[in-house]
């Protein structure tokens, strides 16, 4: 493992059923993320992305290979280990937001820093400070359904960034929301990447989304086909992302 | 909307279980209440000795022609006497109580020897006049409902018939015991109702007062022994009789409350059940973001808690009211089915009874209520709890 490897994926396979089906979704998928990037995972849809996000983020479970997230090795992980893994090390920002609908944009960015016991007034602190990182702080009181689309990816993206997290993993950030959101949500990313180093995974397929990536994985069938960094990444832009 | 509705009537199963265990809970120690103070208001005496033939119902028959006034088999006067003689015998008491008519109305005549009943009951709570002035003497003290239903005063002269036996007597005084039945009686003097019901010499039952409570038992013995055809029961024993019948209601009411409260434990349960699948998804964001299994289980759990605490208040408020109500309502059917029109009169005894509230019954019902809802929650608190994450997030 590199020096400045952040996420290290090693001959990750993952194989669902449904019912006597079985779908191949990563066939041995090996990577590294390297501290600080904001790393794309592209490729068409099935390819095998969103597993691979739901692994690292430590929601699902590889039935062979290795993952380790900042020098955490995932599969020595069970039950409270792996909630803590969740809470501290990993913020996820799904691709339809998933913010609580009863709780206020201000209460679903404390969430995360509730769970981390956060005493009650740091944690306003926090959630204030995440709130103007994003440019929502005048809707800190609202609930969900009462935000755009763009708005609630901002709310995901301050909740994600609560407790500070090694790694950001992002879910086709643009898939909900128009081109005007997409372009403000990754000059964002690439403002918060720029200012705190907070380390991005991001999938998706929108050529939008990965110009803003520092390294391109293409993805096929499960499996890494091709990566790409610095004058390479918009070499694989114009390619057949 | 929707949920808040489901809250509701989920609270609302809990509140009827709730209500119904209290209210019957209240309603059965009022009931021993009113039972304990009617039995220590009739009994001044320890012991009530009184013919063995009476359960017997064909020597009964031999003994009592059909149709006569007389309810019980006759004792003779004199064991009264030999009783009297027995160690840790205070007083004795002949009386005889029989059915008689009162200007026209059927009522229960007790004839009293005055002396000797003060000393072993204790007096007549007379309110107006006095008691009957002599032993053989043509004066009643008539119970205040029964003065009122007869329209009669201290001083009215009433006619007294004892099976064939016909007397006028004076209304000497007026007594009260704050309970209808007890008051639809008349005292006349012992040898007055002897000689109207023709059974100069004998009575119907003899009361004894004991030296002190710890004799009692050792009395009834000593009569037992010395009197085989007679029956001697201990008024303690009674009274534990009457509380074990009170105790019985008690379990019967318990068990009635135990179905009502399940039936609500399994709408909390249902209601739970409905509350996981619906919040899937959210139970998924929270598991994602770091929420433990045990976090989740406490919110589900807390969530059923939440719903038997707010049940068993609202059924606690409910069951006062049920408590004061089902009684009046009770005694009001009761009333309108009794026969005969001049008993229409709801009896006052569980009216004025004043509602027993125990802490016990207090405690019981929230308790209950509360660790029904709890315990109901536990399933599906689990099942949230136990949920996949990533299978959670997807559920649309």
């Amino acid at each position: 493992m590199s020096s400045e490897a952040v996420v290290v994926v090693r001959d990750v396979h993952k194989t669902y059923r449904y019912g006597r089906s079985y779908v191949r979704a990563l066939r041995g998928i090996s990577l590294e993320v390297t501290r600080g990037d904001i790393a794309c995972l592209v490729g068409p849809s099935g390819s095998g992305k969103t597993t691979l996000l739901n692994i690292v983020g430590g929601i699902d479970f590889p039935d062979s290979g290795a993952v380790v997230v900042d020098g955490v090795d995932l599969g020595k992980l069970k039950g409270r280990e792996l909630s803590n893994y969740r809470l501290r090390k990993i913020g996820y920002v799904f691709q339809f937001y998933n913010l609580v609908p009863v709780l206020t944009v201000a209460e679903n960015v404390e969430l995360p820093l509730a769970l981390a016991g956060v005493d009650k007034k740091i944690r306003e602190g926090r959630v204030r400070e995440l709130l103007e990182a994003v440019g929502l702080a005048h809707l800190a009181s609202r609930t969900p359904d009462s935000l755009s689309g763009g708005e609630q990816q901002r709310v995901a993206i301050a909740r994600a960034l609560a407790n500070n997290p090694a790694v950001v993993l992002m879910d086709e950030p643009s898939a909900s929301i128009d081109v005007e959101s997409t372009v403000k949500i990754m000059k964002l990313v690439e403002k918060l990447n720029g200012e705190l180093g907070q380390t991005f995974i991001i999938a998706t397929h929108d050529v939008l989304v990965a110009r803003s990536c520092s390294k391109i994985y293409k993805i096929r069938d499960g499996m890494v086909v091709g990566v790409y960094s610095g004058d390479n990444v918009a070499r694989a832009l114009l390619g057949d992302i | 909307m929707k949920r808040k509705l489901r809250f509701g009537l989920t609270v609302a199963g809990i509140a009827v279980g709730v209500a119904l265990v209290f209210s019957l809970l209240s309603i059965a120690a009022t009931a021993e209440r009113i039972a304990v103070q009617q039995f220590t208001r009739l009994v001044g005496y320890d012991i009530a000795v009184f013919n063995g033939s009476l359960r017997q119902g064909r020597l009964q028959q031999r003994q009592i022609p059909l149709g006569s006034p007389v309810l019980q088999s006759p004792v003779a006067e004199y064991v009264a006497e030999a009783i009297s003689s027995l160690q840790g015998v205070y007083a004795v008491s002949p009386v005889i109580t029989v059915r008689g008519v009162v200007n026209g109305l059927s009522v229960t005549v007790q004839g009293i020897d005055l002396q000797t009943y003060v000393e072993v009951v204790g007096g007549v709570n007379i309110v107006e006049g006095k008691m009957f002035s002599c032993g053989n003497c043509s004066e009643a003290v008539v119970g205040r409902s029964l003065l009122l239903e007869l329209n009669a005063t201290v001083g009215s002269r009433l006619n007294l018939s004892i099976g064939s036996g016909v007397s006028e007597v004076l209304v000497s005084g007026v007594f009260e015991t704050g309970m209808r039945i007890q008051e639809m009686v008349v005292y006349v003097p012992l040898d007055l109702v002897q000689k109207l019901a023709g059974m100069e010499g004998y009575a119907t039952q003899i009361l004894v007062k004991c030296e002190s409570p710890r004799v009692v038992e050792a009395v009834v013995n000593s009569i037992t022994s010395a009197f085989p055809g007679l029956s001697a029961v201990s008024m303690v024993a009674a009274l534990q009789r009457v509380e074990e019948a009170v105790n019985t209601m008690t379990a019967f009411f318990l068990s009635i409350g135990a179905v009502a409260l399940t039936a609500g434990g399994f709408g909390v349960m249902n209601t739970m059940f409905m509350a996981v699948v619906e919040r899937t998804r959210e139970i998924g964001i929270l598991k994602s973001v770091g929420a433990t299994d045990r976090f989740v289980f406490t919110l589900f759990i807390t969530e059923s808690a939440l719903i038997g605490f707010t049940g068993s208040f609202t059924g606690l408020v409910v069951g006062i009211a049920l408590s004061r109500l089902i009684p009046t309502a009770v005694v009001s059917i009761g009333g309108a089915r009794s026969p005969g029109a001049r008993s229409l009169q709801p009896p006052t005894n569980l009216r004025i009874a004043e509602l027993v509230i125990t802490p016990e019954a207090v405690s019981i019902a929230v308790v209950t209520g509360i660790a029904v809802a709890t315990v109901a929650g536990l399933l599906p608190a689990y099942r949230a709890a136990r949920m996949k994450p990533v299978e959670a997030v997807r559920y649309v």
